[in-house]
Order: C-alpha cells, then sequence, then structure tokens
C-alpha cells in the first residue's frame, strides 16, 4: 500500500487521531487509548516519511490535551531511538489557557455556543472556563502551515480540525480554500471512504491546477467508488451540504464525482464562503463520580413485578434517612436500565413484555466516590431483597454478577465548553515549538 | 407484505452528529428504492418527529443527496451524550424505530423478517 503511493509519488502523509466521538471522558481525565496504538498505526508511514524525505502531518491523542500530547510525543520519540529515526520536529499543542479565555469575556467578548441546544449555554461565562479541567481548541490549517514554513520535517499537533491537517499543505501549495478543504474533507478518514469501509487502509489525493481532486485507493483490497465516497460525506456530520470550518464554510450543493477506474474517482465544484474566523473550543468538567451494580433477573414472578421493582429502587432511596435530605437529579443521579427490555432505545422501544431474562444495572452518579457507593450498595442490597408480592425466592431476587458488589467507576465529566472562539490571527493562541528527535531527555515544551 | 425503510436501504445508521444532535444515515442501492424513500410526500418532518415522539422543531433537517443515493436526518437530543441517563454513548442503535418505518407503494424485496423491526 505504502510502495503503491510512493510510486505514485508523494507530497505529504497527513493522519488524523484527534476526535470528540468517544465523549467529554478522556479530555476531563486526561487519559487515552494505551499510546501504543497510535505510535504503532503511524510507524510504518513514519519510517517511509524518513527514508524518502517526505513531510508528515499528524494529530494525536484523541481528546487532544496537553497531557495526552505529551505521551502520544514520548511514544513516538522512544519509537524515533527503536527505528534510528532523527526528525526536526514541529509540535502545534491546542490547548487554550483558561486566563486568556477569561480576559477575552471579561473585555466582553462574545464565545457563542456551536450547536443549538438548551444544555449549552449561549455564550461562554467565565465560570465555564474555571470549571473545565482542560480546554482545547481545534485548531485549523494556519499554526499547521506556520510550522511548515519554519522547515521541520514533520508536525504533531494535539486537538485539530481533521480537514484543516490536509488543508495546511494544499493552501500552501497554491489551492483554493474550496478545493483545499474538499481535499481534506474526502481525505480526513482514511480508508473509511473506501469500498470496503475500512479504518486500517491509507487513501491516496492528488490535488490538480483546475481545483480538481482524484481519490485513489492505494491497496488493492479496496475500491474507491462514487457512490461510497459521495456517502462517506454524510458520516457523523449534522449536513451533509454544509462544512463549517474557521473562516468559511464549504459548499458541497454544486459537487460532481466520476468514476475512472475500480480504484479511482474525480471530484470538483466544491464552493468555499468566507464567514468570520473562530476555532471550536472542547471543555470537559467534573460532573461526579459513578459506582455501580449488575444483577440478572430470571424468576418469571419477579420480571412481572420489574417495573415496580426498579420504582421502588428510587422511592426507597429518595425516603431514606441517610439519603432523603437530598435531591435526585441534583445532588445525585440513580438510572436503572433494564438490558432486555428496552435499555437502548427507552421510551422509543415498541417491543418487550416477553423477556426471560433481563439485566439490571444500577447506576449512581454522586459528587463523592464514597456517596456513589453508599447509594448504590443500599439500592442494590435493597433490589437483592425487598419483599414482593407472590415471592417464593425469599433468599435473594436477582443474581448478582460480580462479588464486589458495587463497582466504583471514578470520575465522569460533561462538556462544558462547545463554542466558537473568534481570533483575529488565527494562529495567536496556539504557538509552534520545535524538538529535535531523538533525545533522550523528557519531552516537552 | 409492508415494506419498511429497512427493506430498502443497505446502510442505515445511527450515530451523533457531535454530544448534542443524532443523525441518521440512509444510503439506498438504487435510485427507484432511493425515490420511494426519499419522497417528499412520505418522509416529512412530521413522521419522523412522531417515529421518535419529538415536536416537529426538534427534527433538524432532513437531506437528500442524490448523488450518494442517501439520505441524512438529524435530530435533536432531548438526553444529550454525556447525561448519565444516556445509555447509547456514540447513539450507534438509534436508527430501528426508523428502520421500521413502512414505505408505502408496490411491494419490493421485503422479506419476511421485516415484521420482527420494532413489532
Amino acid at each position: 500500500m505504502i510502495e503503491q503511493a510512493l510510486e505514485w509519488g508523494i507530497d505529504y502523509v497527513v493522519a488524523q487521531g484527534t476526535g470528540k466521538d468517544w465523549g467529554p471522558h478522556w479530555l476531563g481525565s486526561g487519559r487515552q487509548l494505551p499510546v501504543r496504538n497510535f505510535v504503532e498505526n503511524v510507524r510504518p508511514y513514519m519510517k517511509a516519511c524518513h527514508a524518502h524525505g517526505i513531510p508528515f502531518i499528524l494529530s494525536a491523542g484523541i481528546a487532544g490535551a496537553r497531557p495526552q500530547l505529551t505521551e502520544c510525543i514520548a511514544g513516538f520519540n522512544q519509537m524515533c531511538r527503536e527505528e534510528e529515526l532523527s526528525f526536526d520536529l514541529g509540535v502545534v499543542p491546542g490547548d487554550v489557557d483558561p486566563m486568556y479565555l477569561i480576559k477575552r469575556i471579561a473585555a466582553g467578548d462574545q464565545i457563542r455556543r456551536m450547536d443549538e441546544h438548551p444544555a449549552l449555554p449561549e455564550y461562554l461565562r467565565a465560570a465555564d472556563v474555571e470549571d473545565s479541567v482542560h480546554i482545547v481548541a481545534q485548531i485549523g490549517p494556519e499554526p499547521i502551515m506556520e510550522a511548515l514554513d519554519a522547515g521541520v520535517d514533520g508536525v504533531v499537533t494535539g486537538r485539530a480540525l481533521d480537514v484543516g491537517l490536509f488543508m495546511a499543505p494544499a493552501l500552501r501549495a497554491g489551492a483554493t480554500k474550496a478545493s483545499a478543504a474538499l481535499f481534506g474533507k474526502l481525505l480526513e478518514c482514511g480508508g473509511v471512504a473506501l469500498e470496503p469501509v475500512d479504518a486500517s487502509l491509507a487513501i491516496y489525493g492528488e490535488l490538480h491546477d483546475d481545483g480538481s481532486i482524484v481519490v485513489r485507493s492505494p491497496s488493492t483490497e479496496a475500491e474507491c467508488r462514487v457512490q461510497t465516497l459521495a456517502a462517506h460525506s454524510f458520516y457523523e456530520r449534522m449536513n451533509p451540504f454544509r462544512e463549517e470550518n474557521p473562516g468559511g464554510y464549504l459548499n458541497l450543493d454544486q459537487v460532481t464525482y466520476e468514476q475512472l477506474d475500480a480504484r479511482s474517482v474525480k471530484v470538483s465544484g466544491a464552493q468555499w464562503v468566507d464567514t468570520p474566523y473562530s476555532v471550536k473550543l472542547e471543555g470537559a468538567a467534573p460532573l461526579g463520580y459513578r459506582a455501580i451494580n449488575l444483577s440478572g433477573a430470571r424468576d418469571p414472578r419477579y420480571l412481572a413485578h420489574l417495573d415496580a421493582a426498579v420504582g421502588r429502587i428510587k422511592t426507597e432511596v429518595r425516603a431514606s434517612s441517610r439519603f432523603g435530605q437530598m435531591v435526585e437529579e441534583v445532588d445525585y443521579h440513580l438510572n436503572v436500565t433494564l438490558y432486555g427490555r428496552d435499555a437502548v432505545l427507552g421510551e422509543a422501544e415498541t417491543r418487550g413484555g416477553d423477556e426471560h431474562e433481563v439485566g439490571v444495572l444500577i447506576d449512581v452518579v454522586a459528587p463523592t466516590q464514597a456517596l456513589a457507593e453508599e447509594i448504590c450498595y443500599f439500592a442494590a442490597i435493597g433490589n437483592q431483597n425487598w419483599p414482593y408480592p407472590g415471592r417464593k425466592t425469599t433468599a435473594g431476587n436477582v443474581a448478582q454478577r460480580f462479588t464486589e458488589i458495587v463497582n466504583p467507576l471514578g470520575e465522569i465529566y460533561r462538556w462544558s465548553i462547545w463554542h466558537l472562539l473568534p481570533l483575529d490571527d488565527p494562529t495567536e493562541p496556539f504557538p509552534v515549538h520545535r524538538l529535535a528527535l531523538p533525545t533522550e531527555e523528557a519531552v516537552g515544551w | 407484505m409492508v415494506t419498511t425503510l429497512d427493506d430498502l436501504a443497505v446502510i442505515l445508521r445511527s450515530k451523533n452528529a457531535g454530544p448534542f444532535f443524532v443523525t441518521f444515515d440512509l444510503i439506498f442501492p438504487d435510485l427507484e428504492s432511493y425515490r420511494r424513500a426519499a419522497d417528499p410526500d412520505f418522509l416529512t418532518v412530521e413522521r419522523v418527529a412522531e417515529v421518535y415522539g419529538l415536536e416537529p422543531e426538534e427534527v433538524q433537517g432532513i437531506y437528500r443527496q442524490d448523488t450518494a443515493l442517501g439520505i441524512k436526518i438529524t435530530l435533536r437530543k432531548r438526553v444529550v451524550a454525556h447525561d448519565p441517563a444516556n445509555t447509547d454513548v456514540m447513539a450507534a442503535q438509534q436508527h430501528l424505530p426508523l428502520a421500521a418505518l413502512a414505505v408505502p407503494g408496490e411491494s419490493g424485496s421485503s422479506s419476511s423478517e421485516t415484521a420482527s423491526f420494532g413489532g
């Protein structure tokens, strides 16, 4: 696959490794997938880049905040030592200093929510910034262009706009914003846009002088098809025709696709409409601590009584002398999820009533881990033992799955910031740092 | 025999479009089944809202893309991705009520398994 692409000619190797699909947990906790995943994914490409002098642009760390980026760069450095690769590396973190935001808010700058949803404050407040553990921006192409202009061998960013990673080299080569952004949109997910869909495969794109793009599958195991490529423009987006980017949106209304052969498609016709420049901010704030209990309900008499049993769990906690002074949904959250009944679809579920077995998940979120566990114990032991009409199983109502009746899941987080930060200078909060790799020292900037 | 969207589509999936919206992608194998499903008299904001028990203003959009033979539907979430009560964090299994929606018109390649969706 890499050999085929080398034969066609490679100007840049680009890969995205940040995203918000996994929720706010990693942004809040500072954790990520095992860093070895990142290192092994990029290793063959970095060896090829080194051997052929090809510049590379990678984003890394999923949530892409300082803890994850530092860990990824340390892993990258270790790989450089193992493979005897030397790089003059540009590092562009996506972290945004909370004090910078608080000053902007105090100065009256309006940082508006990215999505029109009542769960988000319309404009970012100082309190939202103060609540957040980590705040990152999806950096645009400009800080990456600055790093490339400085002559680095390659760039690794923290949280970044996927499309922007591809736009940076395209814009430096003189492409229009429309072509550069379309180029990024087609290539950003690699083999996910190919047939069959396979994220482990690479994709190859040529940007032509007339603004058209040819997308190819460098692997003989995958085809590049008009319908798959067009359908890919749907993925995880609200609107398949309008792609919001920093400084403008990509209008895909007039895009045309032409099948050249089984492994290549020509795409053209995107338009770019300028808007004021802003980057998306993401912040995660603690929501509490979680503890869970999992049991199985099998006895038909108990199953017939299950809805009432679930109601009783909530009522007993509210009525108890230990927890009764607290308010559910404010001071703590108690949810019972019934796997086998309506766990996945909730009120939208239309089937049910004939289950022979149901998994009962008692899920508590409270301000401290100890309190979450206390409430969860109270609920789980109660549900195990409370009598119900017609019961014969006086030794226990349900089958406990774990000897640790209550399992602590630790701190959980919410999206506290999901807003658009206007910037006069797209590179301002995102300085480029340079690292000479490999190094024997701890990596940092 | 009732034909459902599940019978017609080759891809029928749900996923987060950010933490506050869920989006459905329906891709069809041919122009005929695409046109049948995309018929503006059939696939209305009101009908989609009804399937998910929402108000029409909670349907953010229904988009039809002829090149991809695809339809995209985006809904505003009541229970957002990080809500402690959310049981489908990535919203990857919310497509089933939509899949079970009966499509008017002549019976195509519908199978007897159809009836098992949504009950």
